[in-house]
Order: structure tokens, then C-alpha cells, then sequence
């Protein structure tokens, strides 16, 4: 993770602070930083999104490939996730220096898609135990500005929302050998259902008391934070505790208390967006990069 | 590819532009604010971030720096979902550290090393959607980065590619016309001096179309100097203004 170097005093005035509900930029403990969620920005993928978060800077491309199922779940298609740590965030990045966090980040959002209800796979099957819809997710890091998970899992709500996959079907010879045949129209596409889809709430205890959205000097003064991932519903899919302190059970609860809360406003303000980016049709104006 | 003409008998293009002619450029400035320097620069469809980090001590072994000049960290990655194929990996792979290399060369040309010894200028490019003329796009990128990192330049670095098809020069292939098959020409200029600070070139081109094909090029880099010293020049209007000058 980018680090950066605090001195005591100034974690004093952090700590001080959040004891009193009042952090350095002016927030409550509970508020998110102004977040930018722009989709369909890479043309080349089937689904993209740019969540910028703070100084946090995240870009999400979803490509749809043919593919095999698993043994085990023929019936179902499958998300893949990668995360790259580019060097653009920091220079500690460059070459196989971001792996490590890029593959904690890969495995902690397997970990929360690992259940029936997030996305629905059954619609990503296109016959069974032959062809399915292996969608994948890759997560580009471009700059690090604290609470990395929570802008991640913002980011691929919007992407996999924004995600078109073409239609197909398929044809039976009398020999029977099957053929794929894509639909003629460009823009007859299936859309994933992203209701359940979970995103991540991350709670980082500073001092007696727990921040949502902490910034990365924030993060340099707790010694734990909780990652929660929860649906729009409030219904907690994965929970996981990192960091080098220790946790009492009682703040535990609490935590996982604000972070429901939090959580169902946060799906709430993400739907409300999306659809009002949709509303707005192919015509609308896309700034990307260059606004 | 059988049945697509690269040059229409009118000399219009696959995509509609004439032979000498660039794809539309739009390019900004400071970017990220965490990093020292940042720009993007959108060529048509390929779009790529170029982010500066420098002059600063040099990372790792000391015994790297070197006493009189600058060391000058160039990395090259594109984005796994960058081309119509998904990529497996975003860096390390040959082609990715041929273009840092070669980067790094074209960058040593023109950064005043000599006022930072014993330090080190990171330069990190990441290419976001791939259509054709990477490298150029890249070293585009890169300039408008180094410049808004205020690092001292000899020049701006312009960089265009071309190609050769059916006796007439192309500039600023796309991603269609460089599959084809036909010679790439990559070139990278210093506009007021007219050096060169990189010049590659794939396949067989007969000697005699070389000058043509070199020409097109630099009028095209000349062309892309245009652009990017109007984005500079409002870059630097706009913070002065913030300023309050």
C-alpha cells in the first residue's frame, strides 16, 4: 500500500479528532469523500467503469469471453478477477511490486462474488457443460488515496451495470454439432442484474472509535480496520479483519452495525447515479480523463 | 485482410481520413495530483496515461546512480483489457520491455540530465485502449507528463508513426493499418532542431520510399508539436489564473 509518513503530533490531532466526530477534512466519521462514478469509458471491453474517490483512482474493464464451465457447476458461467497495481499510483509499484497487494485485493473479491445471489451465473451459461460467458474483471489501480476496497467494489458495481454481452444462440445440425451463431444486431445485448451485487465497507478503528473512508493518512494511525461487504438489502456476504492491532468483539458488532447502515445508503446514492447516467443515453457527453 | 483497401482510388482511408492526415488528438495535463507530473493524451481511440515521478533519490542500489547525470526509469504497461484481445499480462512481457527501453532512450535525448546528478526521473506509461500508434501515443504522453513535472526538456518530443501503401506515405497508422502487414515507421522528433531522437522501422520498404515515408512522418510529429504546445500553453493559463496572476 502507498505510505505515507506521519508524525506523532499529527496522529495525535487525527485521533483527538475523531473522538469528537471530526476529521481532518471536515467529515463526520460516517461520511464518504466526494465520489466521481463515470461508465462505459474503455470501448473495447464489454463493460467499463472510473470511480474516483478522494484521491483515489480506480479504473474497471469487463471483457466477455466464450468459454468452458467448471466441472463442478455446469450449468453456471464464471467471473475472473485481476487486479493491477500500476506503477502510476507509486513508484514502490513498478514491476512485480504491486503483485502482492494486487492479489490480496483479487482474492478478497472472489471471496464476496462467492455466493449464489451476487450475480446471477445461471444467465451467463449458454449450454451446458459446453459454452458459457466467462466474464472478466479487470481492476486497474491508478492512484492510491486510502480505502482501496470500497472504491474497488464501487467500481465494478458500475462496471458490471454497465456490462453488454451479445446475445447468441445456439444452433443444432441433425448430426448434432452445435454452432454458435451471434445475433446481426450490435446493440441486442444482455444486461446483468447488479440488485445483489455487494459492495465493500471498509471501517478503520482510530483510537475508541471507527471511521468510514478513511484517507491514507487516517489509515497510517489505525492499527485495524474491518472490511464488510454488504448488498443493498444489508445483507453481509463477507466479512474480514486486516491490519496489525487487535479487536474486541463488542466493537466488532459495532462495526458491522455501521457498516450495514452505511452500506444500504451507499447502494443507494450508487443506484441512483447509474440510472441516472443511463437516462442519459448513448448521446451523452464523455469526459473520462480529459474533465 | 482479404477485400479491405487500406487507400481508396479518392485516397481516403479505411477511416475516411486523407494520407497525410492525423486522427483527432485531445490531450490533458495534470491528471493525478499525487504524482509529481501527469498527462493523457487520446489519439483517435488509443488513450494513454503518462505519469512522472522525479527528480528523486535513487530507489534501490546506490551503486546505480550515476555521478553526472540523471537516471532516466522508463516502464511501459498496458491495461489488460487494452486491446480487442485480453491480455494476460499488463507488464514484464517482452514487447513491454522493449517499449520501456525504448522509452528510456528517447526520453534521455531530451531531458537535461545533466542538472539532477546522482538522481533518478521515473516515468510510468499506461496505455488504456489500444488502437494503433501506442508508442507514439505514449511518448506524447510522456512529454506533456515530464513538462507538467517541471523537469527542464531540450525540446518537446513529437512522435508519429506511417506507413507505405500503394506508392503513397500514411501518417498516423491505426490499429487496422498496422495489422495489415504493410512497414511501420516510428519516429520520435525534436520539432525546433528537427533531430531525431528514436526512428524504427518493421518489414521490407525499398530504399528510394524512405525519405518519402521519413517525411511524412516528421510533418505529421511537426503537426502533433502544434497540438500539444496549445494544450501546455493553456495548461499553464488556467494555473495561472488559479494563482491569481
Amino acid at each position: 500500500m502507498a505510505s505515507v509518513s506521519l508524525s506523532e503530533a499529527e496522529k495525535v490531532y487525527i485521533v483527538h479528532g475523531v473522538q469528537e466526530d471530526l476529521r481532518v477534512d471536515g467529515r463526520g466519521c460516517e461520511d464518504y469523500r466526494c465520489v466521481e462514478v463515470e461508465t462505459d469509458v474503455v470501448s473495447n471491453t464489454s463493460g467499463s467503469a472510473r470511480v474516483k474517490l478522494g484521491h483515489t483512482d480506480i479504473l474497471v474493464g469487463v471483457k466477455a469471453e466464450m468459454g468452458t464451465p467448471k466441472l463442478e457447476k455446469p450449468n453456471e458461467g464464471y467471473l475472473e478477477f485481476f487486479v493491477d497495481c500500476s506503477a502510476n499510483a507509486t513508484p514502490e509499484f513498478e514491476g512485480r511490486g504491486g503483485d502482492d497487494l494486487g492479489t490480496e485485493i483479487a482474492n478478497t473479491l472472489y471471496r464476496i462474488f462467492n455466493n449464489k445471489s451476487s450475480v446471477d451465473l445461471q444467465a451467463l451459461c449458454i449450454s451446458p457443460r459446453e459454452h458459457c460467458w466467462v466474464l472478466y474483471v479487470d481492476v486497474l489501480l491508478l492512484e492510491c488515496g486510502g480505502n482501496l476496497f470500497d472504491a474497488i467494489s464501487i467500481a465494478v458495481k458500475a462496471a458490471l451495470f454497465n456490462t453488454r454481452i451479445p446475445r447468441v444462440r445456439v444452433l443444432e445440425d441433425e448430426e448434432g454439432s452445435k454452432d454458435i451463431e451471434l445475433s446481426d444486431d450490435p446493440y441486442d445485448c444482455i444486461r446483468l442484474s447488479v440488485e445483489n451485487v455487494p459492495c465493500i465497507v471498509t471501517l478503520c478503528k482510530i483510537g475508541c472509535r471507527h471511521v468510514v473512508d478513511a484517507t491514507l493518512q487516517e489509515e497510517a494511525c489505525s492499527l485495524a480496520s474491518v472490511l464488510v461487504s454488504v448488498t443493498s438489502q444489508g445483507v453481509v456476504t463477507c466479512m474480514r479483519k486486516v491490519g496489525k492491532g487487535s479487536l474486541d468483539p463488542e466493537s466488532i458488532f459495532e462495526m458491522m452495525e455501521t457498516s450495514k447502515r452505511v452500506g444500504k445508503v451507499l447502494h443507494a446514492s450508487l443506484h441512483s447515479i447509474l440510472h441516472k447516467e443511463e437516462s442519459l443515453g448513448p448521446k451523452r457527453q464523455k469526459v473520462g480523463f480529459l474533465g | 485482410m482479404a477485400g479491405l483497401e487500406l487507400l481508396s482510388d479518392q485516397g481516403y482511408r479505411v477511416d475516411g481520413r486523407r494520407a497525410g492526415e492525423l486522427r483527432k488528438i485531445q490531450a490533458r495535463m495534470g491528471v493525478f495530483s499525487q504524482a509529481d507530473g501527469s498527462a493523457y493524451i487520446e489519439q483517435g481511440n488509443t488513450k494513454a496515461l503518462a505519469v512522472v515521478y522525479g527528480p528523486h533519490e535513487i530507489r534501490g542500489s546506490r551503486s546505480r546512480a550515476l555521478p553526472d547525470r540523471a537516471l532516466v526509469n522508463c516502464q511501459y504497461s498496458s491495461a489488460t483489457f487494452s486491446t480487442g484481445e485480453r491480455k494476460r499480462r499488463p507488464h514484464g512481457d517482452r514487447k513491454s520491455c522493449e517499449m520501456g527501453l525504448q522509452l528510456r532512450q528517447t526520453f534521455e535525448a531530451a531531458i537535461l540530465t545533466q542538472l539532477h546528478p546522482r538522481s533518478q526521473i521515473d516515468i510510468y506509461v499506461q496505455v488504456l485502449q489500444a488502437d494503433g500508434g501506442t508508442y507514439a501515443a505514449c511518448v506524447n504522453a510522456a512529454t506533456l507528463a515530464v513538462l507538467d513535472a517541471g523537469i527542464p526538456m531540450r525540446d518537446f518530443v513529437c512522435a508519429c508513426s506511417a506507413g507505405f501503401v500503394d506508392g503513397t506515405a500514411l501518417a498516423d497508422l491505426s490499429h487496422v493499418e498496422e495489422a495489415a502487414g504493410g512497414p511501420q515507421l516510428a519516429l520520435a522528433l525534436l520539432p525546433a532542431s528537427g533531430q531525431i531522437a528514436l526512428l524504427e522501422m518493421d518489414a521490407r520498404l525499398h530504399e528510394d520510399h524512405l525519405e518519402r515515408v521519413l517525411e511524412a512522418a516528421a510533418r505529421a510529429a511537426r503537426d502533433v508539436h502544434t497540438l500539444l504546445d496549445r494544450v501546455v500553453r493553456q495548461h499553464v493559463r488556467e494555473a495561472s489564473v488559479l494563482l491569481g496572476d
